[in-house]
This record gives structure tokens, C-alpha cells and sequence, in this order.
């Protein structure tokens, strides 16, 4: 399977407009249908560099290209239909009456006419599980995990190859968090390049294949989540913790357990064949000094 | 463990224009010097169970009460959410959402002013508080929101603690926080436990800190208690928190199914280093 | 957040429009001077219509922007858009001034008359104006919102609304952070205000109002709750004072006090020239005088 290059960052340097340096020369290059974590702590720079992905920024140095086209060439549409932003509150982006309206927002925006604007509408809505019951509701009085559906599908029926969300699961509990990430793997099983900007390390183990650890507007790491997460000493640096089961795999390494575990199960196993190998090694021992008698 | 602070007894509330009740007849005691985590999925009443506990429901909320809370001997629906407030703290979960003025040192002191305390006391409180939070003299002349989210919640901590009450109550205070931040929080409530006799109730998803802080696990859910223990036995049933929806710290998990496996058979680690202990007695044989 | 300075960090303090060294000489004073700064001085163009007084206060406005420390960048760009006002004033005065018999009239274009009168009249307004909003942005460039909160207690405002105003100041700047967002979220969602027709753009307007007004709403009942939980009470506190730390912190020393005293010396002054003598007036002007020999018209 080999697909087409999605994004590519070069050299991108960002400085906000109070003189704030957030990215130093920062390369990337997303292929189409990954599934990629920014990590980081606040002020790493991984939401600055999600918002020049999607366009809202734009590079101070260098550029970020787009299915080969530079964003500072492109309008606002081509922007929001190649690379779609979910951001963190629902609030700042519900800006209609009614359900329906603020999914149509999007294509509205992009003068489509008024039956192709009512498919995609359906289309995005019936992707997040919103039944028709809610089309002519307001959104605001949706409960919060309803209004981050309705942000998403106005995002989708954009319909833009990549889609990135800022913090998908804060201040969701355990159940909501994984029914956003078991959607957000729905989507890219759909075909579309999802991005993550999160804190939460149990969500990157479980749901990204890859990893982009930001530290001080630079990248610091960037490869398949279980390698990133085995690199402990780096981490520590970004004050980035790995989680749980990857960090008891690091402090069992000298019993020959395996460090690029990232889940409960993995790491059972992990214990258990090693275990299994001591048992091993026991018998061996006992049966050399019996056969020594 | 001393007296009852706090007694909710057989708490029912309905919000208006809700059809379910929020709680369902709820009982618990919190006593004196007491560190309580609160558990549960979202929805389940943790927020509406401890807003409760000073006052903000029914005084603040529309909807319908029945049963008592009873805190500190004020008895919630006759008491003024402001007079409870003095001597029941409460800290709201987005640190944002909790700042009522432009600059820390306003924000440190209005609860201090409206205790009509002397200026010299205020002054004192202030620094006191301070050093518990971690808050440097840098923090008094800045405003609130230019600080980070472990900063801006320690001062949130730092403002009702200032207060000097005898129950402080955490709804989710690390929620919106990055790891750092959680971190922060938890090193101060850490402190709080170690070496001030203060009663702390704390909500919180995240487990990993709260389970060895803990004197006493609250598990709500739908509205119920469904299970009020020490943590050692609280978490000793992990397939029991699993089913309704609480993921406890992964290491406890680990264990667990090495317990289930036959290769370990004592109690569940509280901390993630007792955890990896564990897990070495079980590789080496 | 820590972020990265790309110039070497010096300790500012955030205020109404940007940001003050923290050693700025303005800190010396009372918190309460920059109000009377404001209330006192703003008064002095009102009195002056003679253009090379406003420029005497707008060259002494300048020093003291200066001596505080105000960030340069300020400076300039409110000098800018001030040069641009000039233009609309002028062209408003000289072209629409209207005619009044006795003009003098310098040129005359159809129904639009040229008359030295307005353009005098336009040079004097515009001084004045340039004059007065100078003392407006040092106002704002050296205040914080504390500032005002500290002045209004001072006059022994009831805190109950000094604190209105407080909370006020407060959802101001929220809404300012929002509105950011708002307009970004806006834009993922293909919005393109550049590329729309002007009808368009207001229309389009009021959809930052719905997002505005739905936080706004959400964050009363946030505020309400804090504001219960931390003892505040609307009613006041029955039986004893509430403290009022915040003021107990500042001393009105014998420095302030000379401050004071200069603005209401020169404020007390300039009453007495305006009222009792000709030099505040145009007519008394020099300047105007000799830009009006050289149009011919004295």
C-alpha cells in the first residue's frame, strides 16, 4: 500500500504577531490516510503547527504545502476543503440557529447550490450518528458531547481530506473518550488523514500510529508511537510521560522484556513470557545441578 | 477519625426541566481531616453531588430537592450559599471560568476582603497561601489569564484556600490542564494532606494520583452511590469499576490480570512504583 | 504557556493597550494620579482653541510618553491614524464648512467655496482634538483595569459596583479572546469575509455576535457561582465593612500630591486666560495669523 504525500512542512518558522518565536524550522511530511498524535506541553508549539497546516496561520519562514500546493497561495476555501479544523470548544464554533444551518454553514460558504448543500448536510450527519430529529434543534442546548458531533460534521461536510482535531477527549470520562477516538477511527478508515493535538498519552498509544512529539517549537521526536514512546531520556526533556505500561516495560528492561509496549495487554503478555522464561531457566538450572549429583 | 463535616442525607435532585433525577437519594459522611475522592463517568452527578456540599444547589440552581445536607451543622437550604462558602471551599473545574478580577493579588484577596478580615491579616493569608500553592511573588501584578493552566488553577486553590475554610471541595480541578499542570495541582493537594488538617473532597477522571491520597473512594453512578470504600478495597475489584465506566491507572490493571492468571495473588497496587514491584517479583519467578 | 521571546524579555506589565516596563516613573505615583491625569488634563484642550498652545501640550504630551516609557510602537501607531484623521478633518471643514457673509473666500469651485475661516477653523479643531486624544491613549497605555477599580473605591464608590464595572472590564477581555477564535473557526469553515460583497460582510457580522452572546450566557452562571462561593454577597455584608485591602496598599504621599496640585494649578489657569483674557483664542493666535498673510487674506 503506498499513498500520495498529504502535507509537507519545510523550514517552517512561525512568529506570532507580539514577537512570540512558536515554531524554529520545523519539517513534516504527512502521507495521505495516517493517523497522526502532536504531543506536547502547552506552548510546544503543536497547536501553532496544526493551525498552519489548516491554513489559519500562515508561515512567518519556510512553507507548508498542501497536496503540493503552498498555503500562502491558497483562499479560504481551498483551505477549509483540503484540511478541516475541529477546534477544542464547541462553543467558538457554533454560529447558526439551528442544527442543520451550522452544518450547511460550510457548504453554503462555498456557494454551492442549495440541493448539493442539503446531501452533504445529510451525508456529514448521518457519519456522526446525528438522526434527523436534531436538524431543526439549536445547538447550543445540545449536551456538550452532541455539540462536538455537530462541530465535526460541519467540518466534514467540507468534506476535506484531512482532518484534525484539537483535544478531542478533555474533559471527556473514559467512555466519551473513546467514543470520539473509535469515530475519529471510523473516519480514517473512510480515507481521511486525521491529526490529534492531545494530552492524553493513553489515547496516542491506543489510537495513533504515529507520534510528533513538539518541545520549545522545534520537533523533538517523530516516528511510530511505540518507538516514540521508548525513548524515555528524550521524553523526560519534554516532560512528556509515556503511559503506564510502556513506562513498567522501561523499568523491567533488564529482564529481557520488550520496550515498545503500549498496552495493559502487551505488557501481561510481555510479563508473562518472561516469567515463562525464568520458570524455563529454573528448570534448566535444576536439572544441571541434579544432573551434577 | 473525627466528627461528621458533612452529611448528605438521602439526597434527591431534580433539575428543572429534566426528566431524571440528578441524584437519587444519596447518603455519605465526610469526616473531619478526610481526604475523599469522588468517582464516575460524566453524567453521573459527581459535579451536582458536591455543589451540594456548600450550598450552590438548591440556593443556586432551579429544581427540586429533597433530604438534607447538612455542613459543618448549616443545613443547606437555610443557610446563604455565601455564608457556607466561608467555611466550605469550593474550587470549579476550568480555572478560567472561576476568576472575578484583572490581577492575582485582587484575585488572592477578594475572598479575604468579603470576609471583612483586618489588612494585615489579608496580607498574611495571602502569603501564606502562596507558599502552599507554589505561587511566586512575580504572580500578584500579572492577570489571571496570562498564566498557564497549573498556574492559573493553583491560584484558584490558592484564593478559597486563603479563606482558611475547614472543607475545601475540587470539582475536576485538573481536567482542563496539561500534564505538567495536573502535576502541579496534585503536588499542592499532596501537600494539603501531609501537613495541613483540612478536609479535602476531590471529583477527578484521573486516578493515578488520587488513589494513594485517598482515605475514601466515592463511586456515583446514574446518580447513586454505588460503592463507598478505602481505596485498597476500592480498587480491589477492578472489573466492578471497568463496568461502570472508571478506568483505573493501567498498572492496577495489569496486575489484576495477573491475579486473574494465578501468578499473583496479594493486594492491588495504590502506586504505580508498588505496581512495577510487583510485576518484578512475577518475571523473576 | 512559556513561550520563546524573540527580543531579549524585559518585565512589562500588561495595561488597557499593551504593555509598561515595570520601571516606568509612572509606578512612583499613586494608582489614583492616572485617573486625575485623565479627568484633569483632558480638560485642557477643551479650553484652548489657540493652535500653538494644543501643539505646547501635544509636544509636552509626547515627553511625558516618553519619560513613562511607553512602548514606541504605540506611539506610532496612534500618531499615524491621528495624521489620517487630519486629512478627513481638513477636507470636511474646507469643502463642507458651509459660508457664512464676511468670509474670506480663497477659491471657489461651483457650489464649493473655499473659505480661510474653515481652514483655520479646521488647523484649531484639529490641534485640540490631537491634543485631548493624546491624553486619552497615555491614559490607556499606563492604566490597568485595577486602576480604575482602585480609583472608583477611592471616591468611595460602593464596592458592589466598582466591582460591576470590575467584572465588566473582565468579560471584555474574555470576549476579545473569543472573538479571535471565533473568526479562526470561522474561517475552517470557509468563510472568506475578504471575498464578499460589503452587504454581505455586515450580514455576516451578526454570526460572531451568536457565538459571543452563547459564551457570554454560559459564563454568567460561571461567574454567579464563583462569585457565591467565594463569600461575595450583592445585599453587602450586614453588620461590618467589607476590608478594602487592595486600597490599603497604596499611600497618597507628599509626591502625589504635588502632582495633583501642578495639573490643577495649569488647569486653574488656563480658566482664568480662557475666560478673562483673549490668548486662548484663535484670534490670538500667531500661527494662524501668519498662515493667513501668506494666503493673502490679512
Amino acid at each position: 500500500m503506498s499513498y500520495g504525500l498529504a502535507i509537507e512542512v519545510k523550514d517552517l518558522t512561525y512568529v506570532y504577531p507580539d514577537g512570540t518565536l512558536a515554531l524554529k524550522d520545523v519539517n513534516l511530511s504527512v502521507k495521505e490516510r495516517e493517523f497522526i498524535a502532536f504531543i506536547g506541553q502547552n506552548g510546544s508549539g503543536k497547536t501553532t503547527l496544526s493551525k498552519n497546516i489548516a491554513g489559519l496561520l500562515k508561515p512567518t519562514e519556510g512553507e507548508v504545502r498542501i497536496f503540493g500546493r503552498s498555503t500562502k497561495d491558497m483562499r479560504i476555501k481551498d483551505m477549509a476543503t483540503s484540511v478541516g479544523y475541529v477546534f477544542q470548544n464547541p462553543d467558538h464554533q457554533i454560529f447558526n440557529m439551528t442544527v442543520y444551518d451550522e452544518i450547511a454553514f460550510g457548504p453554503r460558504n462555498l456557494l454551492l447550490p442549495e440541493d448539493e448543500v442539503r446531501e452533504r448536510v445529510l451525508e456529514a450527519s448521518k457519519i456522526v450518528g446525528l438522526s434527523e430529529e436534531y436538524m431543526e434543534e439549536s445547538p447550543f442546548f445540545l449536551p456538550k458531547g452532541l455539540r462536538q458531533r455537530v462541530a465535526i460534521a460541519s467540518i466534514l461536510a467540507l468534506r476535506p481530506k484531512v482532518i484534525i482535531v484539537d483535544e478531542p477527549t478533555t474533559g471527556q470520562d473514559w467512555k466519551q473518550s473513546i467514543e470520539i477516538m473509535e469515530f475519529l477511527k471510523y473516519l480514517n478508515g473512510l480515507g481521511h488523514t486525521i491529526i490529534i493535538v492531545t494530552h492524553e498519552m493513553e489515547i496516542v498509544a491506543k489510537y495513533a500510529e504515529r507520534t510528533v512529539v513538539m518541545a520549545n517549537g522545534r520537533k523533538l521526536l517523530d516516528g511510530p508511537t511505540n518507538e516514540v514512546f521508548a525513548e524515555h531520556e528524550l521524553l523526560r526533556k519534554a516532560f512528556v510521560k509515556p503511559p503506564q505500561p510502556t513506562r513498567a516495560a522501561y523499568a523491567l528492561r533488564k529482564y529481557g522484556v520488550r520496550q515498545d509496549v503500549l498496552s495493559v495487554q502487551e505488557l501481561v503478555e510481555e510479563v508473562i513470557k518472561s516469567f515463562k522464561r525464568s520458570q524455563e531457566r529454573r528448570t534448566e538450572a535444576g536439572l544441571n545441578t541434579e544432573s551434577a549429583h | 477519625m473525627g466528627k461528621p463535616v458533612i452529611q448528605v442525607e438521602d439526597l434527591w435532585w431534580r433539575y428543572e426541566g429534566r426528566k431524571d433525577w440528578a441524584l437519587k437519594g444519596v447518603n455519605l459522611e465526610v469526616d473531619e481531616g478526610e481526604f475523599v475522592g469522588i468517582v464516575g463517568p460524566n453524567e453521573s452527578g459527581k459535579t451536582t453531588l458536591v455543589m451540594s456540599m456548600n450550598g450552590l444547589i438548591p440556593n443556586n440552581y432551579r429544581g427540586i430537592m429533597k433530604g438534607d445536607v447538612i455542613a459543618l451543622g448549616m443545613n443547606t437550604k437555610e443557610y446563604q450559599t455565601a455564608d457556607i462558602s466561608k467555611r466550605v471551599g469550593f474550587v470549579f473545574s476550568d480555572p478560567e471560568s472561576q476568576f472575578l478580577t484583572m490581577t492575582v493579588e485582587e484575585e488572592l484577596a477578594f475572598g479575604l476582603e468579603n470576609l471583612a478580615l483586618p489588612v494585615e491579616e489579608i496580607r498574611d493569608r495571602i502569603r501564606w497561601a502562596m507558599e502552599i500553592t507554589r505561587l511566586e511573588e512575580d504572580f500578584l501584578e500579572k492577570p489571571p489569564y496570562e498564566l498557564s493552566g497549573g498556574q492559573k488553577q493553583r491560584v484558584a486553590i490558592a484564593a478559597v484556600l486563603a479563606m482558611k475554610p475547614d472543607v475545601i471541595i475540587l470539582d475536576e480541578p485538573t481536567s482542563m490542564l496539561d500534564p505538567i499542570g495536573k502535576t502541579e495541582v496534585f503536588n499542592v493537594l499532596i501537600d494539603l494532606r501531609k501537613n495541613y488538617n483540612v478536609t479535602v473532597i476531590v471529583v477527578e477522571h484521573r486516578l493515578e494520583d488520587i488513589a494513594y491520597l485517598a482515605d475514601k473512594m466515592v463511586l456515583l453512578y446514574n446518580g447513586e452511590i454505588l460503592k463507598v470504600a478505602p481505596p485498597q478495597e476500592f480498587f480491589d475489584d477492578i472489573p466492578f469499576l471497568l463496568e461502570h465506566y472508571v478506568y483505573p491507572p493501567e498498572i492496577m490493571i495489569a496486575v489484576h490480570k495477573l491475579r486473574e492468571q494465578g501468578l499473583y495473588s496479594g493486594k492491588i497496587p495504590l502506586r504505580f512504583d508498588e505496581g512495577v514491584k510487583i510485576l518484578e517479583e512475577v518475571v523473576k519467578g | 504557556m512559556d513561550p520563546v521571546k524573540a527580543s531579549a524579555p524585559k518585565k512589562m506589565r500588561r495595561t488597557l493597550l499593551g504593555y509598561l516596563p515595570v520601571e516606568s516613573p509612572i509606578h512612583a505615583f499613586h494608582p489614583i494620579i492616572k485617573t486625575f491625569f485623565l479627568l484633569i488634563i483632558s480638560v485642557y484642550p477643551l479650553l484652548i482653541d489657540n493652535p500653538e498652545w494644543n501643539i505646547v501640550g501635544i509636544v509636552a504630551m509626547f515627553a511625558i510618553f516618553f519619560l513613562s516609557r511607553v512602548q514606541l510602537s504605540i506611539i506610532k501607531f496612534y500618531t499615524t491614524i491621528m495624521l489620517n484623521i487630519f486629512w478627513i478633518i481638513f477636507i470636511a471643514y474646507t469643502f463642507f464648512g458651509g459660508y457664512t457673509p464676511g468670509y474670506h473666500v480663497i477659491a471657489r469651485w461651483g457650489p464649493i467655496l473655499i473659505s480661510w475661516e474653515n481652514i483655520a477653523w479646521a488647523i484649531t479643531v484639529y490641534l485640540k482634538m490631537f491634543f485631548a486624544i493624546l491624553v486619552i491613549i497615555y491614559f490607556l497605555s499606563v492604566s490597568r483595569e485595577r486602576d480604575v477599580i482602585l480609583g472608583l473605591r477611592w471616591v468611595r464608590l460602593p464596592y458592589v459596583i466598582a466591582y460591576m464595572i470590575g467584572l465588566a472590564f473582565r468579560s471584555i477581555g474574555l470576549s476579545l479572546i473569543d472573538f479571535n477564535t471565533i473568526r479562526e473557526a470561522e474561517k475552517a469553515r470557509a468563510l472568506d469575509l475578504k471575498a464578499l460583497p460589503l452587504t454581505h460582510k455586515i450580514k455576516k457580522f451578526g454570526l460572531y455576535i451568536v457565538p459571543l452572546v452563547a459564551l457570554a450566557l454560559r459564563r454568567t452562571e460561571e461567574v454567579s457561582n464563583a462569585l457565591d462561593s467565594r463569600g461575595f454577597k450583592f445585599t453587602g455584608l450586614r453588620g461590618y465593612r467589607r476590608t478594602d485591602y487592595l486600597l490599603s496598599k497604596y499611600r497618597f504621599q507628599s509626591k502625589d500630591a504635588a502632582a495633583l496640585g501642578l495639573m490643577l494649578a495649569i488647569l486653574a489657569v488656563l480658566t482664568y486666560f480662557r475666560y478673562f483674557t483673549p490668548l486662548l483664542t484663535g484670534q490670538s493666535s500667531a500661527l494662524l495669523r501668519l498662515l493667513g498673510s501668506w494666503m493673502g487674506v490679512y
